[in-house]
């Protein structure tokens, strides 16, 4: 019978195809519009009503029966050309992708980030305060009269009889006990500016961080616990610290506090000089002064304060030799920072 | 302040330290010692001549053979000078000693003959300033062998000690002996007699037990009677003064032995007399003035200055009085500015032959004042600004005067002069155990408290649990009993305080609004590449107001300059107003270092005054230069539209509401005219971008594609946030269909843009720009548009979308002089 010629004919065809391209042709010509399949059913019409229904299932068994090895043959044709195609592909992968965009924060700001994150860690609140500040505040209030011979350390930017540049964060405690009141954990943050000139590790222009506690009974073994766990969680679990007595007119008792060095960790390297030590900042519990001044009883209410350098910090941090370096805002300089080494 | 070992060693035993072991002494009691230099001179000894005999090759030189050990055979040394004799005790520089000059000593042959050293002149030693012509001869008494500095004493260490400035009664050597007297549980030396009945050596403040005293000659005393008055006006401001005569004094330069110490603690030798006013600051913490006696016109009187009066300083500084400075006078004319420094008309000269000393205490903030005014700052106004004390005057005064004998000859005219009192009277402080522990964290024990406060001079009495503790006249920074608590903490240590945490008491809320939101912008921007600047928030005002020209846009006034009174420099001088001119010299910085790519970003305060009030604003500024060149990208733009899209980006990140960008008019000199924008947010400006102003770059001959803006964070703070509101996504598919226009160049895009967002149906999901270029047909761009459309409840037919596009299209056409391509 015609039905297995077909069949045949359209195996051999199907099977003999190169690709399926030429494949989807012989595909057309047997079951297309105009193919092979559709002129039977033409021829169906003919047929004596009885003979249809047979006729009709052949030619449906047919169709089913080309389309059938039509997708098998396409299957192993696809199979072949796309393993051709993977096998001839060229890209060169060792090309890099786009540019990334970059960014990076300053190294004095990703510093005060990472001391700023261990405080509020444990229950700081981080505040902020004005650069312009009165006398009043950057002195007096902090137990710093005008006839205080500390003064002379402090050596401020006027800009009239009244207002200066705050020369320490320090103010920030009197605007944090007043408008807050105890008891109160604060740190602040921020720039800070003295008359110095210009050199290698000094900048009229720097930064602080300051630091204070407020509650009932605090002592001098709060302080050294808080400042001990702050660096740890700035250099590890193995640095150290050591207080050296100081002084400062806010505080007192006052003392200075060092970490153990943060490349030798206590042996002696160039960067501590040899002492295993690394100064950090000054600290001490509050003066009563200072409370009254802010209008909290310091027979109730005892609390200490901190202060650190940022510059500095940064500059033991990173390993940077010079603080101008900081205040060029060079590309090269800033690109390096990129790296985000705390986070 | 620098102190000298070897001076302190004189007041106290330290020879059983070394000075190391003093510098961590003082830094263990809260004295850091901030540097510690040692002056000495290796390989420099003292030798004997033994055999002097011609060089024989050389007529004018000898060979010497000096002895510097019994045992040893003597060493050849070749010698030009003439008046060696054989005995002599000479100075014998061997191989390795380098003096004065960095004059290095070696072995070497001269003439044939080997020299083992030099034996040295006093110039050569810089004992002189003069060549004798000779080598510098010793006493038949120096001890053959030893070294020259020690036997000389100018072997030294000198310590450079921060002294808090609380600490007045340290800042002199006898001060600082005082306290190490105090520390090590040593006697004090007094170092010479009084010879007044006035003065009491228990006026240092050391109990009678801790003292011990050097006999010294008595000083020749003249009885001297006269009309010579001292008479003190103002005694708020000078509340002692003594001074004494003396006469036939003899001003010449001053012996080695002071020259040397002065020198070693950074004080350079002017004469005799002045050298010992400046000996006695050292040793004493006492100013004195030396006044010229036979220049003073009557008697002596302290008062305030007559305002326009004139005085010719010392300095040569032609001084003019406000009439509120404290000076002394003579009956006609002023002497001197009380504590700051003396008058040239009666100032010790070369011609002086009867001085008057002067012995006085001067209030520290009168005298701070007065110097900080004239901008004259001298030793003297240093030393009374942080304070004097009068109970040691009178004893410095006849120092002074025993020196002088010693240095110029001379004698006493008379006795001292005195006027004015004090008072050793100091407030007792009670503290309790309780209050101890509680403040350090441990267990205080309290014998040991109490012995430390005596051994610190102060009267201690014990009753009950209460210590009453009355510090000494001198430590005026012991007030109240954290004061106590501080100075047991120091004398103990530190190293006692155990470490321990607090516990938190809960917190009142605290949102701090701005901090969190400068937080944000601050990543914002960093993510989107940009590197943050940090720049001195003081300016050059010229620089700085040339740069911003008036910069007044409607909504951001610059207002008056804020100045600093005492700027460092010129160039430092006012607080900026806006951070793009710090941003610009970053940019000069960077190009002058070939940095041809820069995405900066400051984020800091800028500061202005209206009226009396200074007002503080956070700004947010952008310096950008340059592209990045990669494979990728090979058609780089304009870098304002970067910037242009990093502020639109970030101001979709902090959710601000709708804003536009706008033409602008208005002085911005560092902008280019064509290319700036404002943005405004509700009809309110609060920033601008712009590409550089050409003459910008020419000026500072810098070249390429730079921008910059700036944005007021403080106005954008307070603009409310457009309300998150979330929407089901659709699940319907969605269409896209492009729209290419020719638009002609006046006519700006974002309007069109603009236009068809506010015309397009509901089911016009998004609008945006897809493709733009320019040169298809002269004065056109042609400008492609994308919908993404999208059925609110049925997938949407050709059909329907054509007549959706259809009259958006029209309305489009109907208003711009646009054309379909
Ligand atoms: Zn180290």
């Amino acid at each position: 019978m015609k039905y297995q010629e077909i069949l045949k004919t359209a195996k051999d065809e199907l099977s003999q195809a190169p690709d399926t391209n030429a494949l989807y042709q012989v595909r057309v010509r047997y079951l297309g519009k105009n193919g092979t399949i559709t002129s039977l059913m033409k021829e169906l019409k003919n047929l004596s009503p009885e003979k249809r229904p047979a006729f009709g299932q052949q030619i449906n068994e047919l169709k089913n029966a080309i389309e059938e090895h039509y997708q098998n043959r396409k299957k192993t044709l696809k199979k072949s050309e796309i393993s051709h195609e993977v096998s001839k592909d060229f890209l060169d992968l060792s090309l890099p992708g786009p540019t990334p965009k970059g960014g990076a924060f300053h190294p004095i700001e990703q510093i005060i980030q990472k001391t700023s994150s261990i405080f509020t860690h444990l229950g700081y609140k981080k505040v902020s305060g004005p650069l312009i500040e009165t006398d009043w505040y950057n002195f007096s209030a902090l137990n710093i009269p005008p006839d205080h011979p500390s003064r002379d350390n402090q050596d401020t930017f006027y800009l009239d009889s009244e207002h200066l540049l705050r020369t320490h964060t320090s103010p920030v405690q009197i605007r944090s006990l007043e408008r807050l009141k105890p008891p109160l954990a604060i740190i602040a943050p921020g720039a800070v500016f003295r008359r110095d000139e210009i050199d290698s590790s000094h900048s009229p222009h720097f930064h602080q961080m300051e630091g204070l506690f407020i509650d009932r009974k605090v002592s001098m073994s709060h302080l050294k616990g808080t400042l001990s766990y702050f660096l740890k969680e700035l250099q590890g679990s193995s640095a150290k610290i050591r207080f050296r007595p100081s002084f400062f007119p806010f505080t007192e008792p006052s003392a200075e506090y060092d970490s153990s060095c943060f490349i030798c960790k206590g042996k002696g390297c160039s960067l501590c000089k040899g002492t295993g030590w690394i100064e950090i900042g000054g600290c001490g519990l509050v003066h009563p002064q200072v409370l009254k001044a802010s209008e909290v009883n310091p027979e109730k209410w005892q609390g200490f304060a901190f202060g650190m350098g940022m510059d500095r910090l940064a500059l033991l941090e990173y390993g940077i030799p010079d603080i101008r370096l900081f205040y060029e805002n060079r590309m090269s300089f800033l690109e390096q920072f990129e790296n985000a080494l705390f986070f | 302040m620098l102190y000298s070992f070897n001076w302190l060693n004189e007041f106290i035993s330290l020879s059983d330290l070394q000075p190391q072991d003093l510098a961590q002494l003082l830094n263990e009691r809260g004295l850091e010692v901030e540097a510690l230099s040692s002056e000495k001179l290796d390989h420099v000894v003292i030798g004997q001549i033994t055999k002097i005999y011609p060089h024989p090759n050389a007529d004018k030189l000898q060979i010497c053979h000096v002895k510097k050990d019994k045992d040893q055979a003597p060493l050849s040394i070749v010698c030009g000078a003439k008046n060696p004799k054989t005995g002599d005790k000479v100075v014998l520089c061997l191989e390795g000693a380098v003096l004065p000059g960095n004059f290095k000593i070696q072995e070497r042959k001269i003439r044939g003959e080997l020299s083992q050293g030099i034996l040295a002149s006093k110039k050569e030693l810089g004992i002189s300033s003069e060549d004798d012509g000779g080598i510098f001869i010793l006493p038949t008494s120096a001890p053959i062998g030893s070294r020259l500095d020690e036997y000389l004493k100018t072997n030294d260490t000198i310590l450079d000690v921060f002294i808090p400035p609380n600490r007045v009664d340290l800042m002199s050597h006898i001060g600082l002996a005082r306290e190490l007297s105090s520390l090590l549980d040593k006697p004090f030396r007094f170092p010479f007699e009084p010879y007044h009945h006035k003065s009491n050596t228990s006026n240092l403040g050391i109990p009678k037990g801790q003292m011990k005293y050097s006999k010294s000659p008595k000083l020749p005393f003249v009885p001297y009677k006269n009309s010579f008055n001292v008479k003190v006006y103002e005694t708020d401001i000078c509340p002692y003064y003594s001074g004494q005569m003396m006469k036939d004094v003899q001003i010449g330069p001053s012996p080695y032995w002071l020259k040397k110490r002065l020198e070693l603690l950074g004080v350079n030798s002017v004469n005799n007399i002045v050298d010992i006013t400046t000996w006695i600051l050292l040793e004493w913490g006492q100013p004195l003035h030396a006044f010229d006696l036979d220049t003073l016109e009557g008697g002596i009187h302290v008062k305030k200055a007559k305002s326009k009066d004139q005085m010719l300083a010392l300095n040569e500084d032609q001084l003019t009085f406000r009439g509120d400075e404290l000076v002394i006078r003579d009956d006609k004319k002023n002497l001197a500015l009380a504590g700051v420094i003396g008058g040239k008309s009666s100032a010790i000269s070369d011609k002086t032959k009867n001085i008057f000393i002067e012995s006085a205490v001067f209030a520290p903030y009168d005298v701070r004042r007065t110097a900080r005014r004239l901008g004259l700052n001298t030793a003297s106004s240093f030393q009374f600004s942080r304070g004097v004390f009068p109970h040691t005057s009178m004893l410095a005064l006849q120092r002074a005067c025993s020196l002088i004998q010693q240095v110029a000859g001379g004698s006493l005219q008379g006795s001292p002069y005195e006027e004015g009192s004090f008072s050793f009277a100091q407030k007792s402080i009670t503290i309790n155990q309780e209050q101890l522990n509680e403040r350090l964290g441990y267990e205080v024990p309290l014998n040991e408290f109490t012995d430390w406060m005596k051994k610190m001079n102060s009267k201690v009495t014990k009753r009950f649990s209460n210590i009453k503790v009355t510090p000494p006249y001198y430590r005026k920074d012991v007030n109240i009993k954290e004061d106590l608590i501080e100075e047991w903490a120091r004398l103990k240590g530190y190293d006692f305080v155990p470490k321990e945490l607090p516990v938190f008491a809960p917190q009142k809320s605290l949102n701090n609004k701005e901090l969190n939101f400068l937080e944000r912008i601050k990543h914002t921007v960093k993510e989107q590449g940009y590197y943050q600047a940090i720049n001195y928030s003081f300016v050059d005002h010229t620089l700085h107001s040339e740069f911003l020209g008036e910069k007044p846009v409607a909504d951001i006034p610059l207002g008056p300059p804020i100045f600093l009174t005492n700027p460092i420099t010129q160039d430092l001088n006012s607080l900026r107003q806006s951070l793009l001119p710090g941003l610009f010299q970053n940019l000069l910085f960077n190009m002058r270092h070939g940095e041809d790519f820069g995405r900066l970003f400051e984020q800091g305060i800028s500061f202005f005054k209206t009226g009396n009030r200074f007002e503080e604003k956070q700004y947010l500024s952008f310096m950008v230069w340059g592209q990045k060149k990669d494979i990728w990208n090979s058609n780089p733009r304009p870098t304002l539209f970067d910037l242009k899209s990093s502020i639109d980006n970030l101001l979709t990140l902090i959710q601000a509401p709708d804003w536009t960008w706008t033409d602008f008019e208005g002085s911005f000199p560092f902008l280019h005219t064509k290319r700036r924008l404002l943005l405004k947010i509700q009809g309110q400006t609060v920033g601008f971008i712009g590409a550089i102003n050409p003459m910008l770059s020419d000026q500072n001959k810098i070249r390429g594609d730079i921008s910059m803006g700036e944005l007021n964070l403080s106005l954008l703070l307070n603009i409310p946030k457009t309300e998150f509101k979330f929407q089901k996504p659709s699940l319907l598919p969605s269409v896209k269909r492009d729209i290419s226009l020719l638009i002609p160049n006046e006519q700006n895009v974002e309007e069109i843009l603009n236009f068809m967002k506010s015309h397009a149906p509901a089911e016009f999901r998004q609008i945006s720009l897809v493709d733009y270029y320019e040169g298809v047909q002269k004065g056109f761009r042609s400008v492609s548009f994308r919908f993404i459309i999208q059925g609110s409840d049925k997938t949407l037919s050709e059909k329907q979308i054509s007549s959706l596009q259809q009259p958006m299209v029209k309305a489009l056409l109907k208003k711009y002089p646009v054309q379909i391509r």
